[in-house]
């Protein structure tokens, strides 16, 4: 053994077959802890897929996942979730009946054993309130915090998904294309949050948008059709020629690598 | 407009605005306490409404809260009331025959969850039928245990002093006792953090468990309460009818429950109660008048299903919400108590 720090997230050979097709197949990563580690590929490349894996919605046919050193490839996702794993959904996953407050009260009790507390109401947790209330300020939602997701914005409701994920104070974060559909202006606003949150924490990120990717993330990694092409910084991995290839033979591509 | 006569009237309205739910609250108490405690035939029928309401808001704390509605509730009220009666066939005291019971009620709660938890939506609903339906099998096939079809007569009642549940008129004291503690405490346990949960897991389970929540905990927890409330109302309920047969805990029984609930309105915990009032008077005052009263029943709740979807205690909340926007209109207040811009009525936080 070594005493170098483990990685963050190290996945092995993972694989993972829906009847006979590969959707990830035999992809190995290393992410070292504090990274900002972007996902690319087109659609259908397995990422989201990668991403079920690793928050444990889906049991991997065949590999490893280990966290900090410790194999987590068979725990369930609130077993991940308590180790530090957050995550976001590509299609927003909020709490539609419930207001953003009670959303990110949620959020806030999640680790917590409160959340098991029957006989005292929710709103009586001072310090949980204040941290939701400080969490939906990052974001200018504190003012929406007694309406509910369907009143809300398509890009509040993007924060609000990133938010509910922060609230745990998670040390892997897994973000689904955060910017996937916003306004330039919100874009802005979420690669700000990205850039500010702590240099411990590492982020895995899936996106699209290269402009995004450059501002956040330092390491890139390419999947196409379930493999992984290629890893590297961003400048390499952009320079790579199977990935101009991907990127730029498949036709939508090319307003996707924002050249 | 009257410049005089306006400010006087929307003092009057938000004075209005700020009593409704209490005072409507405080009316409807007072007007079953009063029929409970009337010493009429109408004591025996409110006495069934606080039993059944009691075992109606167990099975809506679960359902309306977690998405979990129980077809097999009245399971556990039979349970409740052939475990004193059982009890005291083998020679227990009343008391011990009371603790039995519970105990008997919390352990086939606890085993019985560890099957329901693992399922949602539909399946759970057959799984806890099943579950009822086992019991009521039981509970008519077991004549050694049982007596059978014709049930198990129960002759003491416990008793303190001069303080003895023989006697009807306390058992309604303490029926009405009951039913408010239960009341309260679900309340309270709506609005804790476990409550807020369960709300979550109805509106999107797999969040829930990506922030950390075992929701099988959850549901476990969940089924316990509502089981540990219908076993409740059955200990109460077989004091207050000294018998317990089959009749208590078949199929009917478990379908009338669910119509309190949905009724009176899934998810506010005082809408099944007036839910249990109208059932029950459905069940023993139409029907002494219209001989089909189960069709009649019918027709109401089709009618309550098309046009009041969200119950009686969404059509209140409905009409709460109202009067706040009346008496806030132009005062620069809020629009809404709970829920601003919003027409519909969320279902059971007003009043």
């Amino acid at each position: 053994m070594t005493d170098v720090p483990a990685p963050a997230l190290e996945i092995a050979v993972l694989s993972r077959r829906f009847a006979g097709l590969f959707a990830v197949r035999e992809v190995s990563l290393s992410v070292p802890a504090g990274a900002r580690f972007g996902i690319i590929g087109p659609n259908g490349a397995g990422k989201t897929t990668l991403f079920n894996v690793l928050s444990g919605e889906l049991r991997p046919t065949s590999g490893t996942i280990r966290m900090h050193g410790r194999d987590i490839t068979r725990l369930s996702p609130p077993r991940r979730a308590a180790l530090g794993l957050g995550r976001t959904f590509q299609i927003t996953r909020l709490f539609t009946d419930l207001t953003v407050r009670e959303n990110l009260t949620l959020a806030v009790h999640g680790l917590s054993r409160s959340k098991l507390q029957m006989l005292r109401p929710w709103r009586s947790y001072r310090k949980e309130q204040r941290r939701a209330e400080e969490l939906a300020g990052r974001f200018g939602l504190g003012n929406r915090l007694e309406q509910r997701p369907r009143e809300l914005s398509h890009g509040e409701l993007r924060e609000l998904e990133v938010l509910l994920a922060l609230a745990a104070d998670p040390t892997v974060l897994l973000l689904d294309e955060p910017a996937a559909g916003l306004s330039p202006a919100e874009r802005v606003d979420i690669q700000t949050l990205i850039t500010r949150l702590p240099a411990s924490l590492t982020i895995v990120i899936i996106e699209h948008d290269m402009n995004v990717l450059r501002e956040v993330a330092n390491e890139l990694a390419v999947l196409h059709l379930g493999q992984l092409v290629t890893q590297g910084s961003t400048a390499e991995v952009q320079q790579h020629p199977a990935v101009r290839e991907i990127y730029l033979g498949s036709g939508t591509g090319q307003s996707r690598t924002g050249e | 407009m009257n410049e005089t006569r306006q400010p006087l009237a929307r003092r009057a309205l938000a004075g209005a605005d700020v009593a409704a739910g209490p005072v409507l609250a405080l009316a409807a108490l007072a007007v079953i306490t009063y029929f409970l405690l009337s010493g009429t035939y109408l004591s025996t029928i409110f006495e069934d409404v606080l039993i059944y309401a009691i075992a109606a808001m167990g099975l809506d704390f679960l359902g309306g809260y977690g998405g979990l509605v129980s077809l097999g509730q009245a399971g556990f009220l039979g349970l409740g009331a052939y475990g004193v009666g059982i009890a005291e066939v083998h020679g227990f005291g009343p008391w011990a025959a009371v603790g039995i019971a519970a105990g008997v009620v919390l352990g086939a709660a606890a085993v019985t969850a560890v099957v329901a938890v693992r399922v949602s939506g539909i399946t759970y609903v057959i799984i806890t039928l099943a579950i009822g339906q086992i019991m009521w099998g039981l509970s008519y096939q077991w004549t050694s245990m049982t007596g059978g079809d014709n049930g198990i007569p129960v002759t003491t009642a416990p008793s303190i002093g001069s303080f003895s549940l023989s006697d009807p008129q306390t058992v309604r004291v303490v029926t009405l006792v009951v039913f408010l503690a239960v009341f309260a405490v679900l309340m309270l346990m709506v609005r804790s953090p476990f409550g807020l949960s369960l709300r979550g897991m109805k509106s999107n389970e797999r969040r829930l468990r990506a922030l950390g929540y075992r929701t099988s905990a959850q549901r476990y927890l969940g089924y316990i309460v509502a089981s540990s409330a219908a076993g409740l109302a059955g200990i109460l309920y077989v004091f207050a009818n000294l018998l317990v047969s089959p009749s208590t805990l078949e199929f009917s029984q478990d379908g009338y429950l669910v119509l309190m609930v949905v009724l009176g309105g899934l998810g506010s915990i005082w809408g099944p109660v007036l839910g249990s009032v109208v059932i029950v008077l459905f069940q023993q005052e139409v029907s002494i008048y219209v001989s089909r009263w189960q069709t009649l029943m019918g027709a109401v709740f089709i009618a309550a299903v098309i046009f009041t979807p969200d119950g009686i205690a969404g059509l209140l909340t409905a009409a709460r919400q109202a009067l706040h926007r009346a008496a806030t209109r132009g005062t620069g207040a809020a629009p809404g108590p709970q829920q601003p811009a919003l027409p519909a009525a969320r279902r059971g936080e007003a009043l």
